[in-house]
């Protein structure tokens, strides 16, 4: 890492304690941790050296089918009417729990939250045994960067579910150049294209003398390497088959080194070639130049030193290709696209805790706030893309005569309507003296602070009422604490996730057993009968059974019933044909 | 203390926008919240990068910057003012546009292109107005740019 930052513990510099800086990227496909040992970041591994940790649970859907369950990023801070639409989650039942989305399984219902801080503890565990650091209880996590409230508020409570603090929620695309920039000792404009398993960011950043600034940033949430799988799979007429995106990624693999690649699905074989592959990614990069183009605009810069290229998606040698031949600037894709933005992750938690004053991230609010107006107008109070922390605030006054609540709805978004907008949450100022329509004068201002917090004020100023909100999402504080409650009493259960369907496989293993016993077993037909009721008894009941130990409590029972009744009869059929034999051969 | 002595500059509407902005990033590794030891600190760094930050977008702009100088030496306008001085033609000329956009036959960005093309023609109006110290001139100009930027806001 670069020199420049990781020398700061000159002799007359005291640093009492040094907390070991621990920076997440919880991506959409797979998840890396970075942190800052001896002043050098460093990635964790697993015992098989291995930095990329795949973000999959294993699951059982409520048809019994055993599941990785996969990109569940892609739902975070979903409602169910979104959630429900994912293309990439076909295989699972979504349900809806007010409004709220979430995943089916055999046992219970999680949240896309839940199922995060599962990936999260995974990663814990991890930790635990690796030998540099023992303890991941706290972490700058990163997010994309177009990410809403309602997104970075599900990050931030799967942390919180995981155990870990979160020190800060940082963008991807600025995590990465945070890392890049110090690595590479680059100093410039640069726009930064992330192109990950779910997501895709832009965003463009100034740097001088260790201050990060971003200028412009801009994303779609719902754009990334799943939606090449997707297109390759729709390719071969399987886009209802969730089991062929496997192949199809395979596939998009493979033609990352080679111009033909071949797969094989259920015996038969499936060829697909470079030029075949160009066209069915052409759309969906040609989605991402528009979203680059529109960035570098309003960054407004007198000049760019180059795009550098980020995430998984970006090692398809067509990305470079297609932003060659799109833009004249200089791509930069020497760096890990994988494991960059974890390693600015950490740079940043180093900065937090350690007070390191030589670097600076100014960030700015990625997606425009506001309030609702008459009519279901979207009335804008922080722009995008203005530097954090701000104050802005504007005057409103009231319709009616008479007037004495005034309901405030907050939103989020760019668009002109509410309706298109995500709603963050609502304040009532209520006790303003009757007045007559638009006397009354009332001040909304937003604060947004240097973490990304919103707070949010209605002052009347004829009178001084006033009245205030804090928010970090839709999911209010209530909200948030049921979640937390909730997920508590089930903690049990989420860890021993894993535990429940090995018990449940045993189980089964044991009844396909009995019944291949039951069929090479020569018993009378009363004890068959018998068993064979038994037997599908127990596997009827397993369906509905959603604890581990009662799981067990059945195999155990089913064991003991056939052990007792196998025994005797076996003893019966033994003593006959000893019997037998005796009155043959002895 | 107003903006310019926030970034310790003469007040001017002809600013240096690298030497504002070498003042602006000093600042902000003096007092970014980020870089407080203290939590009792916090607050009042917070309250100054927000001030900072206010002050940086208003003045790296020229329109915004030549509205604020004005505003500092005296000219203030409400709304009432401001529409007592444009001129009918300023009215149409945005009437017009806005409904060309509605009926389809000029596209929203090439709306926005026109609008920022007036605002920096209006600007320069300004600057020449008050070169001359044509203080009628300042005055309607001021008006004019005030107006079209809160459209090319609006749109």
């Amino acid at each position: 890492m670069s020199q420049k930052i990781y020398q700061i513990d000159e002799p007359d510099y005291k640093k009492v304690i040094v907390k070991t800086a621990i920076g997440i990227d919880l991506g959409t496909t797979n998840s890396v941790v970075a942190y800052v040992k001896d002043n050098k970041i460093k990635l964790l591994a697993d015992k098989d050296h291995n930095t990329l940790f795949p973000s999959v649970i294993d699951i059982v859907t409520t048809k019994g089918k055993e599941i990785k369950l996969k990109s569940v990023k892609r739902l975070m801070g979903k409602t169910f009417e979104q959630a429900k639409e994912s293309p990439v989650h076909k295989n699972i039942e979504i349900i809806n729990e007010s409004g709220r989305a979430k995943i089916a399984t055999i046992r219970q219902n999680y949240t896309p939250e839940e199922i995060s801080s599962m990936i999260l503890k995974k990663l814990k565990e991890i930790y635990r045994y690796s030998e540099e650091i023992k303890e991941l209880d706290q972490a700058v996590i990163t997010v994309p960067a177009f990410f809403s409230d309602n997104e970075r508020q599900a990050t931030q409570i799967a942390a919180q579910l995981a155990g870990i603090k979160c020190l800060r929620l940082i963008n991807e695309p600025t995590a990465a150049l945070l890392a890049y920039g110090l690595e590479s000792e680059k100093k410039g404009n640069f726009a930064v294209y992330d192109l990950g398993g779910g997501t895709f960011d832009v965003s463009v950043l100034k740097l001088v003398e260790g201050v990060f600034q971003v200028k412009a940033t801009n994303g779609d949430v719902q754009l990334g390497g799943d939606d090449f799988d997707l297109a390759i799979a729709k390719h071969f007429g399987f886009e209802n088959d969730y089991d062929f995106l496997d192949v199809a990624k395979d596939l998009k693999h493979k033609l990352t080194l080679q111009s033909k690649a071949i797969s094989e699905y259920n015996g038969e074989k499936y060829e697909l070639t470079n030029n075949q592959f160009y066209k069915l990614a052409l759309p969906l990069l040609e989605k991402t130049t528009a979203i680059l183009e529109k960035t570098i605009a309003e960054a407004d810069l007198d000049e760019l030193d180059g795009i550098v290229l980020v995430g998984g998606s970006t090692k398809m040698p067509i990305v470079t290709k297609v932003l060659e031949s799109n833009f004249n600037y200089k791509i930069f894709n020497d760096v890990n696209p994988e494991t960059i933005v974890a390693k600015g992750a950490a740079i940043q938690a180093d900065k937090l805790l350690n007070k390191n004053s030589d670097i600076l991230l100014v960030d700015v609010n990625p997606i425009s706030l506001g309030i609702e107006t008459m009519g279901g107008i979207f009335e804008r109070i922080i722009d995008r893309n203005t530097p954090i922390p701000t104050a802005k605030g504007q005057n409103f006054t009231t319709f009616k005569d008479n007037q004495v609540n005034l309901a405030v709805n907050i939103y989020q978004g760019e668009r002109e309507l509410v309706k298109d907008c995500h709603l963050l949450g609502k304040i009532v100022l209520s006790g303003i003296p009757p007045m007559p329509a638009g006397m009354p004068k009332i001040k909304i201002s937003f604060i947004l602070d240097e973490n990304s917090m919103l707070q949010v004020k209605a002052v009347e100023e004829n009178t001084g009422i006033e009245q205030s909100v804090t928010l970090k999402s839709s999911i209010s504080a209530e909200d948030s604490l049921a979640i937390l409650k909730d997920s508590i009493m089930n903690a049990r259960n989420d860890v021993s996730e894993k535990e429940f369907i090995k018990s449940k496989v045993e189980l089964e293993q044991v009844i396909q057993a009995s019944r291949n016993l039951l069929n090479t077993q020569e018993l009378p037909k009363a004890e068959q009968d018998k068993m064979l009721k038994y037997v599908n008894e127990v596997e009827e009941k397993t369906k509905t059974i959603t604890l581990k130990d009662d799981l067990d409590d059945l195999r155990f029972a089913l064991e003991d019933f056939f052990k007792d009744i196998v025994k005797e009869n076996m003893n019966a059929l033994l003593e006959t044909s000893i019997v037998g034999k005796q009155l043959d051969d002895v | 203390m107003n903006y310019f002595d926030l970034f310790d500059l003469e007040s001017t509407y002809k600013l240096d926008k690298n030497n504002l902005e070498t003042k602006y990033l000093s600042l902000q590794k003096k007092y970014h919240p980020d870089n407080c030891d203290s939590i009792e600190e916090q607050l009042t760094m917070v309250e100054l990068t927000i001030k900072l930050n206010e002050a940086y977008e208003t003045l790296k702009d020229d329109t915004k910057l030549i509205i604020y100088y004005l505003k500092q030496n005296g000219y203030d306008f409400t709304d009432a003012k401001i529409q007592s001085n444009l001129s009918q033609n300023d009215l149409m000329y945005l009437l017009d546009l806005q409904e060309q956009v509605a009926e389809g036959l000029v596209k929203s960005a090439d709306f926005k292109q026109a609008l920022k093309e007036k605002v920096s023609s209006v600007t320069l109006s300004l600057v020449d107005a008050i070169e001359s110290k044509n203080n009628e001139e300042i005055e309607a100009n001021l008006s004019k740019l005030i107006f079209f930027n809160k459209s090319l806001k609006h749109i």
